[in-house]
C-alpha cells in the first residue's frame, strides 16, 4: 500500500510534568510538500517535531512516518529523516569534513556518494577554505550551514527543519528556500518550524498553526487569510488574530510611553 | 580602579564557576547554589586554630622541636601560597573546555583590564580559602602556642603579597597561553594537537606531584637548609623575608620585601597588560588535514562501519578535548608517584626478589586501570550537545557501545604492552607467571572498559561547563563498584600466591580469572546497553 502522507499524527499527546505541551494533536502531511508549523514560543512545535524524529515518545496516539512507526522502529525511521535543530548541535572538536563523514559514514554512504555533494555544499554556503577547521570556532550561521549540510547529505525522504533560516546570511537563507522547492519537486517532504511569516508564506504549501499544545487551525496561506478576515492582509496578520494576539499594538503603545 | 565594578566582577566569575560545578537540571535549585568557601574559612579557622593548639597543649611535644618545626613552615607558607594560587589558576586553565571559554560579555563591558584581573585574582583566592584555611589555621594554634605570634602575623602579611603576586602572574599565564594556543593551532595543524597534548598530560602529572607529601616534605627540608642560595629566584623574596626575619637580619628583611613589593607591581602590570592585549578571547581556528579513512572490509569502498566511524570520533575528542586530556594523565602521573614513593633500584637489583620487581609496577597498573575506567565511563557525558547527533542517526545502542568500548581499551592496551615490555626486560619470571601477568592486564582493562559504560551510562552528566565530569555524583559508586568487581575477578591469583602458597597454577588462576571477566563484560555491556537505549529518547 502506498502512504499518501509522509507523517500521520493521530490523537497525539504529550506532557512534561504539569505542562501539557501538546494536546490530542492530528495532523497529515501530504508526501512531497512543504508544511510550516508555526506557533508562539512554547507552543509545541519543537516537541511535535522531535515525537516525529522518535525522539520523544508521546504519552498517547499514534505517529507514522512513511507508514512506519518512529517508537517502535526508530531506526528505520532515523534513516530517511534529516532534521536540524533550532541550535546546531555539532561535534565541535571534529573539523568540518570529519563531522560530515561521520554523518555519512553512520548513514552508510558511500565516499564517492557524498563527497562530491560535501563540495558542492561547502561551495554553495562560501564555507570552502574552511572545511579542516574545528568547529568550536565556527560562528552561529557557520555551524547552521554545516547542520543543514548533514541533513540534506543523507538525501532524507523527510526533512525536519527547526527554525532552520536563523542565523543565515541573506544569500544562503535565499538558496535554502529555493533548495526546499527543488526537493520537494523530487518527492522530499519538508516540515519547518518559523517565527518569520513571510518565509512562511513565501515556501509552505500548508501550514498549521499550533497554539498552547493545539492544532488551532491548517491550510493554504490564503486558506488561512480567509478564515482570519484577512484576506488581503498577510500571514502574520492572519497568525497575529488566530493566536488571539491582537493586543500587540497596545503592548507597542505601552512600551513606547 | 573602580573597586565596586572589581567586587561585582570577583563575585560573578566566583558564582559561574560555583553554579558550573553544581550544575543542577533545576534552574530554580541551581540558582539558590551561594558562596560557601569564604563561610567554611570563617567557621573552619579558629576552630582549627583552636583544635590544633589543644593538641600542642596536650600531646607534650618539646616545645623547642615545634618551634623549630614552626620555623619551617613560616619560610614554606608564602612561597606555598604563591604556588597554591598558581596550580589552581593553572589547573583551572587546562581542565577549561575550550568551548566554555565564553567571557564574551566582559569584551563589550566598560571594564578595565586592571579591574577584571584584580576581579578574577580575587575569585581566584576564593576557590584557595579552604587550603589556606588549614594551613593558616595549624600554624596559627602551632605559634600561640610556642608564643611566635608576631612572626606569624608577619607570616600572614608576606603570604598575602605572595598571594597575590600568583594571582596577578596566573593571569598573565591564562591570557598568554590563550593566545599563543590559538597561534600554534592557526599554525600547527597536527603538530599543535600533539603539543597540546604532550603538554597538558605533563603538566597535569608535574602538578599532581606537587600535592604529593613526600614531596612537600622533600620540598619543606630544602627550604630549611639551602633557601638562602636561591635567592636570585625572585618568587622566593617573600619566604626569604621571614627566613631574614628569622635570622634577625633586618636589613636583608627590609630588601625582600622591596623586592617582593617590586614583583607584586610587576606581576600586576603584566597581567593587567596582557589582559589588555589580549583581551577578546581568541576563537579555536585549529586547521588539521583531513583524515585518514577506514576501509570497509565487505566492500573495499571507504566507507567505515557504525562502530568503527563513532571510536575514530571518540579517540579525537580523547586528544583534543582539553578535559579529556587529562585522563591519559593518569597512568603518567602515578608511574611518576611511583618513582618518589617506592625503591625502584631494585629494578637493576639481581639479587631482588622477582615479586619486588612486580611490586614496582602495580601503581601504574592501577593508573592503567584506573585510566580505562575513566575513559569509558566519560565516553557518554563527554558527548555533551553533540549526543543528538547520534539521537538523531540510524545506529543501535550496542554499535555505539562497541565503539566507546573499543577506544578506552585501545589506548590501554597499548599502554599496557609497553608496560609488560618492560616488566619483561626487567622482572624475568617464568613464562606461565607472565601469562597470568598478562592475562591479568588484558582483563582488568577489558573489565574496567565495559564496566565504565556501564557506570557510564546510568550516571551521564551531559552539561558543558568549565571542569565538566561528565558523570553525575552516583557515578562515585560505580567507580568504587568497579573497583570491587575488578578485585573480586583477579582475587584467584592473588590468593593462589598470598594464600594458597602456589598450589595452583598460573594457567589456571589465569583461566578463572579470564571467565570471571568475561562473566563481567557481558553483564556490564547488557546494562550499559538498556541504559542507552533510555537515553537515547529524550523523555
Amino acid at each position: 500500500m502506498i502512504n499518501e502522507y509522509a507523517v500521520k499524527i493521530e490523537n497525539v499527546s504529550k506532557s512534561f510534568g504539569d505542562t501539557n505541551a501538546v494536546k490530542q494533536l492530528n495532523l497529515n502531511i501530504p508526501q512531497g510538500t512543504i508544511y510550516g508549523l508555526l506557533g508562539p514560543n512554547g507552543s509545541g512545535k519543537s516537541t511535535t517535531m522531535k515525537m516525529i524524529m522518535g525522539l520523544l515518545k508521546p504519552d498517547n496516539g499514534n505517529i507514522e512516518v512513511y507508514g512506519i512507526n518512529p517508537q517502535t522502529t526508530p531506526y528505520e525511521v532515523k534513516k530517511i529523516i534529516g532534521y536540524v535543530p533550532e541550535t546546531p548541535q555539532l561535534y565541535e572538536f571534529l573539523t568540518a569534513m570529519e563531522y560530515l563523514e561521520f554523518i555519512a559514514t553512520i548513514h552508510e554512504l558511500e565516499q564517492n556518494e557524498y563527497e562530491s555533494k560535501v563540495n558542492e555544499f561547502l561551495k554553495a554556503f562560501e564555507l570552502v577554505g574552511h572545511e579542516n577547521e574545528v568547529l568550536g570556532g565556527y560562528s552561529h550561521g557557520m555551524k547552521q550551514k554545516i547542520a543543514i549540510t548533514a541533513a540534506l547529505l543523507i538525501e532524507p525522504k523527510l526533512l525536519i527543519l527547526d527554525e532552520p533560516l536563523g542565523g543565515l546570511d541573506p544569500k544562503s537563507a535565499r538558496i535554502m528556500k529555493d533548495l526546499l522547492n527543488r526537493l520537494t519537486e523530487e518527492g522530499v517532504t519538508v516540515v519547518f518550524s518559523t517565527h518569520v511569516m513571510e518565509i512562511a508564506e513565501a515556501v509552505c504549501d500548508n501550514v498549521g498553526i499550533l497554539y498552547k499544545g493545539e492544532l488551532l487551525t491548517e491550510g493554504t496561506s490564503d486558506q488561512l487569510k480567509e478564515l482570519s478576515n484577512t484576506p488581503e492582509g498577510t500571514l502574520e496578520e492572519a497568525f497575529l488574530k488566530l493566536t488571539d494576539s491582537s493586543s500587540v499594538r497596545d503592548i507597542v503603545e505601552a512600551l513606547a510611553r | 580602579m573602580n573597586l565596586t565594578k572589581t567586587r561585582k566582577i570577583a563575585q560573578v566569575l566566583i558564582l559561574s564557576a560555583v553554579r558550573a560545578r553544581r550544575r543542577n537540571s533545576n534552574p530554580v535549585v541551581e540558582a539558590k547554589s551561594r558562596l560557601i568557601n569564604n563561610k567554611i574559612a570563617a567557621v573552619g579557622f579558629p576552630l582549627i586554630t583552636i583544635a590544633t593548639y589543644l593538641i600542642f597543649y596536650r600531646g607534650g611535644l618539646p616545645l623547642e622541636l615545634i618551634s623549630s618545626a614552626l620555623s619551617q613552615a613560616f619560610v614554606f607558607l608564602p612561597v606555598f601560597s604563591l604556588f597554591l594560587m598558581v596550580v589552581n589558576g593553572l589547573i583551572f586553565e587546562i581542565t577549561l573546555s575550550e568551548y566554555n571559554t565564553s567571557t564574551d560579555i566582559i569584551n563589550w563591558l566598560p571594564l578595565r583590564a586592571s579591574e577584571y584581573v584584580v576581579g578574577s585574582t580575587i575569585s581566584s583566592i576564593y576557590f584557595s580559602l579552604p587550603f589556606l584555611m588549614v594551613f593558616y589555621g595549624v600554624t596559627l594554634g602551632a605559634s600561640a602556642y610556642v608564643g611566635q605570634l608576631l612572626i606569624w602575623v608577619a607570616t600572614l602579611m608576606v603570604s598575602l603579597m605572595a598571594i597575590l603576586i600568583g594571582g596577578f602572574f596566573i593571569e598573565f599565564v591564562r591570557a598568554f597561553m590563550n593566545e599563543a594556543s590559538s597561534v600554534i593551532s592557526k599554525r600547527g595543524g597536527r603538530f599543535s594537537q600533539v603539543l597540546q597534548l604532550v603538554s597538558t598530560v605533563s603538566i597535569i602529572a608535574v602538578l599532581a606531584l606537587f600535592f604529593n607529601y613526600k614531596v612537600l616534605i622533600k620540598v619543606m627540608e630544602w627550604f630549611g637548609f639551602t633557601l638562602e642560595q636561591v635567592w636570585f629566584i625572585p618568587i622566593m623574596w617573600p619566604s626569604m623575608i621571614i627566613q631574614s626575619l628569622i635570622n634577625q637580619n633586618i636589613t636583608n628583611s627590609t630588601l625582600y620585601t622591596v623586592g617582593s613589593l617590586a614583583l607584586m607591581v610587576a606581576s600586576y602590570s603584566l597581567g593587567s597588560y596582557a589582559r589588555e592585549k589580549y583581551w577578546v578571547p581568541k576563537p579555536i581556528t585549529m586547521s588539521i588535514g583531513s583524515s585518514v579513512k577506514v576501509r570497509d572490509r565487505k566492500t573495499g569502498s571507504l566507507v567505515a562501519r557504525p562502530e568503527q566511524v563513532i571510536a575514530s570520533k571518540d579517540l579525537k575528542a580523547l586528544f583534543r578535548k582539553k578535559e579529556m586530556m587529562t585522563l591519559l594523565a593518569i597512568p603518567l602521573m602515578l608511574f611518576l608517584l611511583n618513582f618518589i614513593n617506592m625503591d625502584v633500584s631494585v629494578l637493576w637489583d639481581d639479587a631482588a626478589r622477582a615479586a619486588d620487581r612486580l611490586g614496582v609496577f602495580i601503581l601504574p597498573g592501577m593508573g592503567l586501570f584506573m585510566m580505562s575506567l575513566y575513559v569509558s565511563m566519560v565516553s557518554i557525558g563527554q558527548e555533551g550537545r553533540g549526543f543528538m547527533n547520534l539521537q538523531i542517526s540510524p545506529v543501535t545502542p550496542r554499535q555505539i557501545i562497541l565503539g566507546k568500548a573499543s577506544v578506552g581499551w585501545m589506548v590501554s592496551a597499548i599502554i599496557l604492552v609497553g608496560m609488560l615490555a618492560v616488566e619483561c626486560y626487567f622482572i624475568r619470571i617464568p613464562m606461565d607467571a607472565f601469562f597470568a601477568v598478562c592475562v591479568i592486564g588484558v582483563a582488568t582493562i577489558t573489565e574496567a572498559c565495559c564496566l565504565g559504560l556501564m557506570v557510564g551510562s546510568m550516571f551521564p552528566d551531559f552539561t558543558e561547563v568549565p571542569r565538566a565530569r561528565f558523570i553525575s555524583s552516583g557515578g562515585v559508586i560505580g567507580i568504587l563498584g568497579s573497583g570491587m568487581v575488578v578485585l573480586v575477578t583477579i582475587a584467584p591469583g592473588l590468593l593462589n600466591h598470598f594464600v594458597w602458597s602456589n598450589n595452583l597454577s598460573f594457567w589456571m588462576t589465569g583461566l578463572i580469572t579470564l571467565v570471571l571477566a568475561g562473566v563481567v563484560c557481558l553483564l556490564s555491556i547488557s546494562i550499559a546497553e538498556r541504559k542507552l537505549k533510555e537515553l537515547l529518547l529524550m523523555n
